[in-house]
């Protein structure tokens, strides 16, 4: 891992100053208090970042995540509840591929549109992220920002990502281009950081709103200098000086209500109250896993453990060697994760053939896989059924 | 044309009171879809069904739960969530003052604009005094019965609060770190370097429009008409086989 400090780099970067403050007290523990941060297997995008005639393929996979809140919701029998989508004139549970997209062109008169459609729209910004230019960092308002997400180099364009990264950091400019992801147009800032480039997106200039449109043009600037100012600006500066800290604390960035929620459920639990007990047949639980759609647990994977595979382009192992070379943590150890990674050396045994592994997984019982889960830190294996830990065991990326 | 405020709240800076009017930054512009049932159109709705069965449940016996584990969750009936919900307030508390490069960008969720509710001259002294210390206010509020954290920064000169996103929300940065290898070779660097330098620019977003969107509804307007879609190739980019002839090429083409 390279030393962020080394780096020649003003400490005015916000992301250095964050990994000092955070990093220390890492509120990002392998607990259920924090989940890990999960992504898709397959990245959220797939294109080039193109930099004048050099164009080099890359993968875009998130790097901020929405809000969850803690809740699931359950019937009267305390059974969990899934979201579908339903036909509001047969009242049939539709399958996703029943499902297509439509513009009201009329009181419920609809144009369907199709995802290849949308999809040929703008070809090249489709799959390209053309630099247009560089701008200091610095310059970009705030207002702008939306979401973030991770360069992830394809194994063969490695050299020229670090040129970029480093030239971009030295330079302190960032790339401004626009681009289509997922059906919809991104004016994005690429941004270079410990060598790794990360993808801000953008609000376009006509989607933010200017100071004029609330009114707030209309004050009168002179009205400052008025005597029965309640406080001056000097006043007002006086007081910030003596509310300003260095550092931020960033627990105080932590889920009030999800841990108030959390709280009060454990009350509730000790007294017994109000707790619904399920027995963990198999049945149920695979029932419950084959109602599960594309986007439960076993699709996800450790976004850190991808990213540090595909960032420094490694092979997936199969899950036998994984297993083997992974030693158990210990208990009570901080940063578990990181320890566990750098203990795990690259397996020297030969590569298995994916089906001998799933035989092999087939024949333990869904404790003694979820053992091996719980020991391979796989996020989501606490809802897994025995198939989907199965699933995920069987392609656990190697951890160096 | 004006927009309405969504809010109205008073930012608490020690013993200072500053009544605001909150509006949302954010203008939508998106194309909205529906999503409808293939065979005969007709709209979809989201319901909930019983995981096990596939069973639709009606709303009103729906029930929100904490799963402790796999097996066993705590049911939270809706009068305990009422208490476990923030209380209603109009303060904007702001604990302390940070340096701008204390939060990096990743951090920030949605703009409000903020306007002054009543007090104008203290709402510009304090414009004022933010502009000059260069710092953000950390606040927290209720709104519509969510709390929030934001950044209390200026937007052309405008109070400003950015909501923040949870520390859950924000992968840590400090453990990873880009691709290692060789060092790279000087005249790539100094190239590198001088392209980007080539290029640079001042920040100006309003150069830059979403022209997919435009062709998005010039789509639908095809489909209208019952025009026909033409269907465009993508031509595949390869890395380049010589990085140096490349980063050659683009500095002469930069130069012309």
């Amino acid at each position: 891992m390279a030393n962020r400090n080394k780096q020649a780099h003003k400490n005015t970067h916000p992301e250095h100053n964050e990994a000092v403050a955070r990093g220390s007290k890492n509120h990002w523990e392998n607990s259920e208090n924090n989940p890990r941060f999960s992504t898709l297997r397959r990245p959220f995008w797939t294109g080039s970042l193109v930099f004048g005639l050099v164009a080099l393929p890359v993968n875009l996979y998130p790097a901020v995540r929405g809000k969850q809140g803690p809740l699931t919701m359950v019937d009267k029998t305390g059974t969990r509840l899934q979201r579908r989508q339903l036909c509001s004139a047969e009242h049939t549970v539709l399958r996703p591929d029943e499902i297509v997209r439509g513009y009201e062109v009329e009181k419920d008169q609809f144009i369907t549109i199709e995802d290849t459609e949308l999809e040929a729209l703008e070809p090249e910004k489709s799959t390209e992220i053309a630099l247009q230019e560089f701008v200091a960092f610095d310059e970009i308002d705030p207002i702008y920002f939306d979401k973030s997400y991770f360069l992830a180099p394809d194994r063969k364009a490695v050299k020229a990502y670090r040129l970029l990264a480093e030239s971009m950091e030295q330079e302190n400019r960032a790339g401004i281009a626009t681009f289509v992801m997922r059906d919809r147009e991104y004016l994005v800032a690429i941004i270079s950081d410990a060598g790794l480039l990360r993808a801000e997106t953008l609000r376009f200039y006509d989607e933010v709103r200017a100071p004029e449109d609330v009114g707030l043009s209309g004050i009168d600037a002179e009205k400052t200098s008025n005597s029965n100012l309640t406080a001056t600006p000097e006043h007002l500066q006086a007081l910030i000086d003596s509310m300003s800290t260095r550092e931020l604390d960033y627990k105080k960035l932590e889920n009030q209500k999800a841990a108030r929620l959390k709280q009060k459920a454990q009350e509730k639990l000790v007294k017994n109250e109000d707790v619904i007990r399920e027995a963990p047949s198999e049945e149920s639980i695979e029932a419950e896993a084959a109602a599960i759609t594309a986007q439960e647990p076993s699709e996800f994977v450790d976004l850190m453990q991808m990213i540090k595979a595909r960032i420094h382009g490694e092979q997936m192992e199969t899950a036998e060697s994984a297993q083997t070379s992974c030693p158990k943590p210990s208990p009570g150890t901080k940063n578990r994760d990181l320890e566990h990674t750098r203990n795990v050396h690259k397996s020297e045994q030969p590569t298995e053939q994916a089906g001998q592994i799933n035989s092999r997984l087939k024949q333990m019982t869904r404790d003694e896989l979820y053992e091996k889960a719980q020991a391979l830190h796989i996020n989501g294996r606490s809802k897994m059924s025995k198939e989907q830990l199965q699933n995920a065991l069987a392609e656990q990326p190697s951890l160096h | 044309m004006s927009a309405r405020a969504i809010w109205k709240g008073v930012l608490n800076i020690s013993d200072l009171q500053v009544p605001v009017k909150l509006y949302s930054a954010l203008v939508d512009r998106s194309v909205h879809f529906r999503l409808l049932h293939r065979r005969d159109q007709a709209p979809v709705q989201q319901i909930m069904v019983n995981a096990k069965t596939g069973d639709p449940v009606p709303f009103e016996e729906t029930q929100k739960a904490y799963q402790v584990s796999n097996e066993e969750c705590v049911i939270l009936t809706h009068s305990e969530l009422e208490e476990l919900g923030p209380e209603k307030s109009r303060a904007i508390e702001v604990s302390e003052f940070l340096p701008k490069a204390s939060l990096g960008y990743r951090w920030y969720d949605r703009p409000y604009l903020l306007s002054p509710d009543g007090d104008e001259p203290l709402y510009l002294a304090l414009a004022h005094a933010l502009g000059k210390s260069q710092k953000l206010g950390l606040a927290h509020w209720v709104m519509r019965n969510k709390e929030y954290a934001g950044a209390l920064t200026l937007h052309k000169g405008y109070p400003m609060l950015i909501t923040l996103r949870y520390a859950e929300q924000v992968m840590p940065l400090s453990q990873l770190s880009g691709p290692q290898g060789e060092p790279l070779p000087e005249k790539e660097r100094l190239m590198a370097r001088q392209l980007i330098n080539m290029l640079g620019a001042k920040f100006q977003p309003e150069r830059y429009h979403d022209e997919y969107r435009d062709r998005v509804i010039e789509l639908i307007s095809k489909k209208r008409q019952g025009e026909e879609i033409e269907q465009v190739q993508v031509k595949q980019h390869k890395p380049p086989a010589d990085l140096n002839r490349a980063l050659q090429e683009s500095l002469q083409r930069a130069r012309a």
